[in-house]
């Protein structure tokens, strides 16, 4: 796929919007995007025109070497960073043009969050961490409470409810802040590199859980990696370069990275 | 109204999350807690070191009840620096419009010395002896009616300790001259913590050796109705004395403490160190604390955490570390100031007015930590958490 807007429907439904039926659509339409750091000779465009529909139902992995602008697109997507020029629609609203406290309402009420490092709060126990994006919504503590378990006993942790993060293992922290990702029903996943700091096996558990848990029917996620092993998890794939979208591809399709036609 | 309940409901589990954050960090916040702690056990042990010392400056002013006016001579700097009167100057304020009565009262030193040999200066307060007003308001021992005794004198309590443990009954001798103790009286403890004799005037000039004039004031009412600055003005105004009330009296011998003695510098100068070193360990503390949990709050902002929610967070987190530093603080003071007693050896002395200003001071420090490590939460970008 070549650099340039992305039409509505540019790929087949991906795995889950197969398996139950439903049709995947566009949730998020980004358009012409262009992030500027720096000014002068010191300027650096992050992003230079990128342009990427997100489809529900299904996994969108961002790939590319380090520095080609993966962390700015989720960023800008995420409505945690202002964008220089572009537009962004999101669940069918405009979130550039929104203010600082129109995003904040955004993202609490629409988006969940993997990060790489976790970003676990270290004084909370594990359903103590899971409950904030409920809290934060105005759930009561009991409600906020009830959820964090279920959510914790889905990813596998239901023995670890009163466990702080430092007597974690890495996975089962990530696995935590999925679960805290999750728990208020976002209807965006972004996942910065997930396995990064995971050995193979962690990280392969790491993503079968976001297919297993996060993927389904109205939600999009999108991940961002480095981790060819991890590819395979992709619905679709949007391969960056020098702050542009070098390649759209389907899983499997030409030109899609891990096939013997990819140039990444 | 229905807003109400949500709201409250968010901004309780925020301060929730809030107060779990810093009190699990938890060698940070017993340093947090230890500095503010120790600023403001300085400020007010010392700050009560220094009222009470002023307190017992002026304390036989205190002491002395029922009292509207103090007569003395103009050129007398403090309540310790008494000059004679002559006895015809108690009859011209007798004399002026507006004065119930006027008394004599005298206040000399003189040596205490017991059967067993062990001596000790102490101060004689010689009362009216027909009235008796100046004499203890509050008795531990005896009561003011046994001065009526030859030779009969009161002592304080403190004083008693300090001559040696003397008791009601016992004979002892002011500059040679024979004394007995008729009862122990609750009088607040002197600048000199000298023990306080308080005895009839007549007998007063009789232990302690004076000049050929021996009323050291004249204690004066007010007439009922009378304007007591107008009463004391004409006071002056016939005798050419000074006339003030105990309050202005006390205040004139505490200018003079605070102008010669440098206590107030001295104290001052402890308050203000505690109070800057609390401040740079507490300060420094807690703006690390915030800057080690950037991430989070960077975390937090990303989830969508206000700005205000942010600084209600950091706000409840600098007020918990206040409140806990002020308690304790305040605790430790009042322990030592309860140790030394209200007639003990520390002239402690805990006034409202200084706890109020303990607890300005502490939580501006707390508040004022709390907003440079709000700042840096605040330019924190929540796009910071993909970095």
């Amino acid at each position: 796929m070549s650099q340039g807007p992305a039409t509505s429907d540019p790929f087949a439904k991906p795995d889950a919007a197969r398996a139950t039926g439903t049709v995947a659509y566009p949730v998020v339409n980004a358009r012409g995007l262009v992030k500027v750091y720096g000014s002068g000779d010191q300027a650096v465009r992050a992003l230079d025109g990128v342009s990427l529909d997100i489809l529900s139902g299904g996994i969108t992995m961002v790939v590319g070497p380090s520095g080609c602008g993966k962390t700015t697109l989720i960023s800008v997507l995420a409505a945690t960073l202002d964008i220089d020029e572009g537009t962004i629609e999101a669940f069918g609203q405009r979130i550039d043009t929104m203010d600082a406290e129109g995003k904040t309402a955004f993202r609490r009420s629409n988006i969940g969050f993997v990060f790489q490092q976790y970003n676990l709060l270290p004084g909370l126990t594990s359903e103590e961490n899971v409950e904030i994006p409920l809290l934060l919504s105005g759930s009561t503590r009991r409600i906020a409470r009830a959820r964090a378990r279920d959510m914790l006993v889905r990813v596998g942790l239901g023995d670890k409810l009163r466990v702080r993060p430092a007597a974690l293992s890495g996975g089962q922290q990530q696995r935590v802040a999925i679960a805290r990702a999750l728990v208020h029903h976002p209807r965006l996943l972004v996942c910065d590199e997930p396995t990064a700091a995971l050995d193979g096996d962690s990280g392969r558990m790491i993503m079968n859980l976001i297919r297993d848990v996060a993927v389904e029917p109205g939600r999009a996620v999108v991940v961002v990696t480095h981790d060819i092993r991890l590819y395979g998890y992709a619905d679709v794939f949007a391969v960056m370069s020098d702050g542009r979208i070098a390649r759209l591809a389907r899983r499997g399709e030409p030109g899609a990275p891990g096939t013997s036609e990819s140039h990444s | 109204m229905e807003l109400e309940e949500p709201r409250r409901t968010l901004a309780s589990s925020v301060l929730v999350v809030a107060l779990k954050m810093l009190v699990r960090d938890r060698a940070k916040f017993l340093s947090i807690v230890m500095g503010v702690t120790f600023a403001v056990f300085l400020i007010v042990e010392q700050g009560a070191v220094f009222t009470g010392l002023m307190r017992r400056s002026g304390a036989i002013i205190l002491d002395t009840k029922g009292v509207d006016l103090w007569v003395f001579d103009s050129r007398v700097k403090t309540v310790d620096d008494l000059r004679a009167l002559k006895d015809s100057d108690l009859w011209r304020v007798r004399e002026v419009e507006g004065v119930a009565w006027a008394t004599r009262w005298f206040k000399g030193a003189a040596r205490a010395k017991r059967l067993d040999g062990r001596y000790e200066n102490v101060l004689v307060i010689g009362v009216d002896d027909a009235t008796m007003i100046g004499a203890p308001s509050s008795m531990a021992q005896g009561s003011v009616g046994d001065l009526v005794r030859r030779d009969a004198g009161i002592i304080d309590v403190a004083g008693a300790m300090k001559i040696g443990g003397a008791e009601v009954g016992e004979e002892l001798t002011f500059n040679d001259k024979r004394a007995i103790i008729v009862g122990k009286s609750h009088a607040t403890r002197n600048f000199q913590s000298l023990p306080v004799i308080h005895t009839r005037y007549s007998q007063a000039i009789q232990w302690v050796p004076s000049e050929r004039s021996t009323m050291s004031a004249v204690l004066v009412k007010v007439a009922e109705g009378a304007d007591h600055n107008e009463v004391a003005a004409r006071i002056r105004a016939a005798t050419g004395l000074a006339a003030e009330s105990p309050e202005d009296f006390r205040w004139r011998t505490i200018r003079y403490v605070l102008k010669y003695t440098g206590i107030a510098i001295n104290i001052g100068t402890t308050i203000a160190l505690g109070f800057i070193v609390g401040a740079a360990i507490a300060g420094q503390t807690f703006y690390s604390f915030a800057v080690d949990n950037l991430k989070q709050f960077a975390a937090l902002k990303a989830m969508g955490a206000s700005e205000r929610m942010l600084a209600a967070m950091i706000i409840a987190q600098a007020c918990t570390v206040a409140g806990l530093g002020y308690g304790i603080g305040v605790g430790m003071a009042s322990l030592v100031a309860r140790s030394a007693g209200p007639n003990g050896q520390l002239p402690t002395y805990l006034t409202s007015e200084l706890l109020v200003i303990a607890a300005g001071a502490v939580f501006s420090l707390c508040m004022g930590a709390g907003l440079v490590a709000l700042r840096k939460v605040s330019k924190t970008e929540p796009a910071m958490v993909f970095k």
